[in-house]
């Protein structure tokens, strides 16, 4: 899919007054109320006891998965707002299984209106054909109110599938999923896969997935990823969310399994001790401040690296030992990297504060590209001292 | 430490990609920091051309990969970060050979490709999922193809068919595209379970080749509809994967982490690689062969660059134990072994193991006579450690638990004559054991039958094996006559293989007592063998075999009861080689013994149901044990012990007979309660019930479920029954009292007449063809098949 050339995309789905402002705002009571109702919203949908709310506790309350045996069924429409503490901004509605879309008192334009993503879970150890009959059904609901939704399937539990099986139900699902969509008519509708399991890191890495889609800044991330692990010598690099430890960015290179879960493990590590021993004072809530770095050394000679970007991200990079032999260049680019992050998001705030129309003005494509090329001249700069 | 023939340049940073031109005389390396061309000599690698130079050195010169025009020999284009695509020419005069700088792409461009047969077609595939055809010519994009998935992550032009290339994605999908049609693919389908990070096309197959993260290399056939040939399980994400030139069913792949090697597989033999080349010592990022099959180019993040030649691989499989099981279709199985020390083989755990259902483990080897060992050893140094065990059931029917759930009746009589019944059928499966059980219940439980039990029941069919309570040897005379005739070559390549075959050691079997087991008594040999993979062999098939077995001695072995003949008037039984003789005296209180040793606890308290003696055995065969008269002690109470028997059986894996026994008990059921709980009553049922299902015996589980008494296993029945609908045209499972939506617009037709129906219409629930209700109903009296010619055979009302 092509995020740039559509700039409509995720333009439409936000709301026109949604800020991205984890810089200048500090649990800002007036403004949340304000925005409450138009945050981007993903919807968790699916039928009953396919695992919605335990994806939910798991990837955004850090409920530990066997925990989740003991979750009662939801009865209620569950809001959840993630706005307090991360960067991205958004509600996860996670509805009960048993409510059904077509229900005229079900207002379907208000709660699909200002959805961002719709997430369809399908219980792979059970059988699909029910599933896929309302996925078709409320994706096709869905498209109606809102074309510009992005649906997702996480086909669910596969923890419990060998590997072949996997593969087979994934490509059926797969298959009849769109032939179903394209009975329906639409063809342009574009369904994503993801295989998950709360018992691994699976359902972070598909989550990450549909949240990177909801952030139009997420190639100019990207971008600036790359050019940092390129002039530091650094293997790889991801932008985490600090409470739920999904990924925001990462940089080009293939994402390996181990890699993500190391940085995951890492920003646990960091949280634990930090609440742990870097409360100030008893009022602080967040012991997580620009202050907060990490280095933690693997006796198979690599290096993770954990900074502070804001109070909402922070930086995992893995790299070779014999590259962090001069951590100060890494540091100084490291900071060249988070004042372009910063700039990058400070431009989408004028954009929004001086009402300019963010359809012309704020499209990603203007800030991608001077956010890449200051930070460009910095790193070069950084160079020669890294030769 | 580096072989002297493979050559190595190290460089100042580590290179993403390399590339040949087209005579394979020259190569180029890309990556951050590095953009050089070398030529390839004899013994050396020569700069001829550093590329990364001039005072702007943008991203631009930061590639994550290169290619080499397939046409034009001073043509390159390399894909940036930045998402530039970039052509080189190396003709230009002057320092900067950059030619063109196409930033069309917005995000990482992942692979570039040039076109195998048009010089100016160039295609990338990027990080936001979109492929861009550029022409070199206009210096502009041609088409731009949307995929709708995740990054791209390869794009590889089809040999075979000059406008198709290959993309594979992120998400695990591989498309197909026509290089001219940029609306649609021609096909897509899900590969992997994960992301996809490299393809290949074979040079003459129509297969493509791709790797992926969920640590596999999948082979597709991509003529028809994608079908997948081959799976290769590797050790790590794999990063690239290359044909091997001239060579059908070779691959060379490397890994994206952890594992640093150059792995080349043969497609067959999916599990250990042909060779492997482990120069370098960091992951290894891209190879390239060099146009013959017997070298190639690798480059890695330790910046190293190497041509390996293929004489100098190492070659697993020679460092392997070669260790073989095989499953037979008769539940068989064996195991072969090397290089485990003899004398281990007897502490050997697995092999005191009792596998309930599979029958006793033999090892051969380590039973034979000192002498024999030695001469073995002498002869064949190298595998006279081999063991090859095998865990048989033949002999009987393929499964005699199965045979007897189909014949077993479990209701409609008084329990004495179901259990004589069910007892009868054991022992026709010479499950004597179970047999036995059956007898103590018609005893218990039943009118004892006034009759003279040898007599009046037909005798079992005489066992094809023969009972023997102690291992006893043979002599191994044929030493000498084994050892010629057993020297076969069975290698894979007509290269000497080194197989040795252990002359089997004559088991004098014993029935097993649980009846679980068949007669062994077959010899058996074994053979470790070491292929050695001939590298120059192009087409080679695996061995069928890899043991060729010796036929099997006759298995009936008489004369060896002499030891036993005297125990079994005092009714003691006591089979299995390790039992002591003291297991036959348990039963010394006027009853028999009847079970194996470890069943000692419970058959000697058998006594007490029923007095058994053992018919003589008279041709050197242990007949059964026959329940001679019941002497129902008035102060025993046979139902703990009976539950006790019935645990044991469960224990030993014997579902069917606990839930078998304790079903046939009916009103007598409630008696053995008290010894066996509600969850274990349950969970033989269910595991029977399981058991049935997993042989088809559908019927059968469904006579279990209705004769159960549990409600929890009784509501079965009612609770898990789904009936669903398919459309009778075309397949689909349609919903529920529902037309099929597709065929929808489709009259039914009567199969017999071809008209529509209107009315009623009648069909066949099996093949669902049917048509008008008269029709079918002439159509049926008159034949079996059904009209539709489908060959089903069908049945109405």
């Amino acid at each position: 899919m092509s995020y740039q050339d559509d700039p409509n995309g995720y333009v439409g789905s936000f709301p026109k007054d949604f800020t991205y402002g984890p810089f200048e705002q500090n649990g800002d009571g007036d403004s949340s109320s304000l925005q409450d109702d138009h945050k981007p919203r993903i919807l968790l949908r699916g039928l009953r006891r396919s695992g919605k709310s335990s994806i939910q506790k798991v990837v955004f309350h850090k409920m530990s998965p066997n925990e989740t045996w003991f979750l009662e069924s939801t009865n209620q429409m569950v809001k959840d707002d993630i706005n307090n503490s991360s960067l991205v901004q958004f509600q996860i509605w996670d509805f009960p299984g048993q409510i059904d879309f077509l229900d005229p008192t079900f207002d379907s334009d208000t709660i699909l209106g200002g959805c961002g993503a719709l997430v369809f879970v399908i219980d792979a150890q059970d059988d699909y054909q029910d599933a896929l009959d309302k996925l078709q059904l409320t994706v096709t609901k869905a498209y109606r109110v809102n074309s510009n939704i992005k649906s997702e399937v996480f086909i669910h539990k596969v923890d419990g599938l060998n590997d072949d099986y996997k593969m087979d139900s994934q490509g059926d699902i797969h298959h009849r999923a769109t032939d179903d969509l394209a009975e329906a008519g639409l063809h342009h509708v574009h369904l994503s896969f993801h295989l998950t399991s709360i018992y691994d890191h699976s359902i972070f890495e598909a989550f990450s997935k549909v949240v990177q889609k909801l952030i139009p800044q997420w190639p100019t991330l990207e971008n600036l990823l790359n050019i940092l692990i390129s002039n530091s010598g650094i293997e790889k690099a991801f932008l985490l969310d600090v409470v739920s430890r999904i990924y925001i960015a990462t940089d080009s290179s293939p994402v390996d399994m181990q890699s993500y879960e190391l940085g995951c493990d890492m920003m646990d590590v960091v949280m634990d001790i930090s609440c742990i021993y870097g409360m100030v004072d008893e009022t602080e809530t967040n012991t997580f401040n620009n202050e907060s770095s990490s280095l933690i050394k693997l006796n198979n000679g690599t290096v993770l690296y954990l900074r502070e970007v804001n109070k909402f991200l922070a930086l995992v990079c893995i790299l070779r030992e014999e590259n962090f032999q001069k951590q100060g260049v890494i540091d100084y680019n490291f900071l060249c990297f988070r004042h372009a992050i910063t700039q990058v998001f400070e431009l989408r705030n004028k954009c929004q504060s001086s009402g300019t129309d963010r359809r012309r003005s704020g499209t990603p494509d203007a800030v991608p590209n001077g956010a890449a090329d200051s930070t460009e001249s910095t790193s070069d700069h950084s160079q020669p001292q890294l030769a | 430490m580096i072989p002297s023939n493979t050559i190595c340049v190290s460089e100042e940073g580590p290179a993403n990609a390399l590339a040949l031109n087209k005579d394979a005389t020259q190569v180029v390396i890309a990556g951050r920091n590095v953009f050089k061309v070398f030529s390839i000599e004899e013994n050396d690698f020569t700069e001829v051309c550093n590329l990364r130079v001039g005072k702007n050195l943008n991203l631009n010169f930061s590639s994550i990969d290169v290619a080499w025009s397939t046409i034009e020999e001073n043509t390159l284009a390399t894909a940036a970060t930045n998402g530039a695509v970039v052509v080189w020419n190396l003709g230009r005069s002057g320092r900067s050979k950059q030619e063109h700088v196409f930033s069309d792409h917005k995000r990482t461009v992942n692979k570039v490709s040039f076109h195998l047969t048009e010089p100016a077609l160039l295609i990338s595939g990027s990080q936001d999922g979109m492929m861009k055809c550029f022409d070199l010519r206009m210096k502009e994009v041609a088409r731009t193809f949307i995929s709708n998935t995740e990054s791209i992550r390869d794009v590889q032009f089809s040999p075979h068919q000059a406008h198709t290339f290959a993309a594979v994605s992120e998400n695990g999908n591989v498309q197909l595209w026509d290089v001219r049609r940029h609306e649609r693919c021609l096909q897509q389908f899900t590969a992997h379970s994960g992301p996809v990070f490299a393809c290949d096309w074979h040079s003459e197959m129509p297969w493509l080749a791709t790797a992926s993260r969920d640590k596999t290399i999948k082979v597709w056939d991509i003529h028809a509809k994608p079908n997948l040939e081959h799976t290769i399980y590797t050790i790590a994400s794999v990063g690239h994967v290359k044909w091997r030139p001239q060579k059908k069913y070779q691959v060379a792949s490397c890994a994206l982490v952890l594992d640093c090697a150059v792995h080349v597989w043969d497609v067959r033999r999916p599990h250990v690689p042909l060779a492997t080349f482990a120069e370098h010592r960091d992951v290894t990022t891209a190879i390239a062969w060099q146009n013959d099959p017997n070298t190639f180019l690798s480059t890695s993040r330790d910046c190293s660059l190497y041509r390996h030649r293929f004489s100098e691989a190492a070659h697993p499989v020679l460092w392997a134990n070669p260790h073989g099981v095989c499953v037979s279709a008769r539940g068989d199985v064996t195991h072969a072994a090397p290089d485990c020390p003899l004398p281990a083989l007897h502490t050997n755990p697995a092999s005191d193991r009792y596998v309930p259902g599979l029958g006793r483990k033999q090892p051969t080897a380590g039973s034979l006579r000192p002498q024999a060992q030695a001469a073995l050893e002498r002869l064949f140094p190298g595998g006279a450690a081999s063991i090859l065990t095998r865990y048989s059931g033949e002999g009987r029917p393929p499964c005699c638990v199965v045979a007897c759930a189909k014949e077993y009746k479990m209701r409609g009589l008084p329990t004495h004559e179901l259990a004589e019944h069910n007892a009868k059928v054991a022992r026709a499966y010479n499950r004597h054991m179970v047999g036995h059980v059956w007898e103590v219940v018609r005893c218990v439980y039943g009118r004892p039958p006034p009759r003279e039990p040898p007599e009046r029941e037909p005798p079992p069919p005489p066992p094809a094996h023969t009972n023997s309570n102690a291992v006893e040897e043979e002599p191994l005379e044929e030493v000498e006559q084994w050892a010629e005739t057993q020297f076969h070559n069975s290698g894979v390549l007509g290269m000497p293989t080194l197989s040795i075959y252990i002359p089997p050691h004559k088991y004098k079997i014993r029935h097993d007592a649980t009846g679980a087991c068949g007669p062994e008594g077959s010899g058996w040999v074994s053979a470790a063998s070491a292929h050695y993979v001939d590298v120059e062999t192009a087409d080679w098939t695996l061995p069928e075999e890899a043991f060729p077995l010796r036929a099997p001695p006759p298995a009936h072995q008489p004369s060896i009861l002499d030891t036993t003949h005297g125990r079994t008037a005092a009714g003691g039984a006591s089979p299995g080689g390790s039992s002591s003789p003291g297991s036959g005296s348990s039963g010394s209180n006027g009853s028999a013994c009847t079970a194996p040793p470890n069943l000692e606890q419970t058959s000697s308290a058998y006594p007490g149901a029923a007095t058994l003696c053992r018919a003589q055995p008279e041709e050197g065969e242990s007949g059964p044990l026959w329940v001679v008269h019941e002497a129902l002690r008035p102060h025993v109470e046979p139902a703990p012990l009976l539950a006790l028997a019935l645990r044991h059986h469960a224990d030993l894996g014997d579902v069917q007979t606990a839930a078998l026994v304790m079903i046939v008990l009916h009103e007598h059921r409630s008696d053995l309660f008290p010894y066996i709980d509600e969850g274990l009553q349950e969970h033989w049922l269910l595991g029977y019930i399981e058991f049935l299902q997993k042989h088809k015996l559908w019927n059968v589980a469904t006579e279990v479920v209705r004769c159960a008494w549990l409600s929890s296993v009784w509501s079965l029945s009612q609770q898990s029954s789904s009936v669903t609908v398919c459309c009778g045209r075309c397949g689909r499972r349609a919903r529920p009292r529902a037309m099929c939506d597709r065929c929808l617009p489709h009259p039914d037709l009567c199969a017999v007449c071809r008209q529509v129906v209107r009315g009623l219409y009648a069909w066949c629930q099996g093949c669902s063809h049917g048509g008008h209700l008269e029709h079918m109903r002439q159509w049926m009296e008159k034949h079996q098949l059904c009209p539709a010619g489908c060959g089903h055979h069908c049945q109405l009302g």
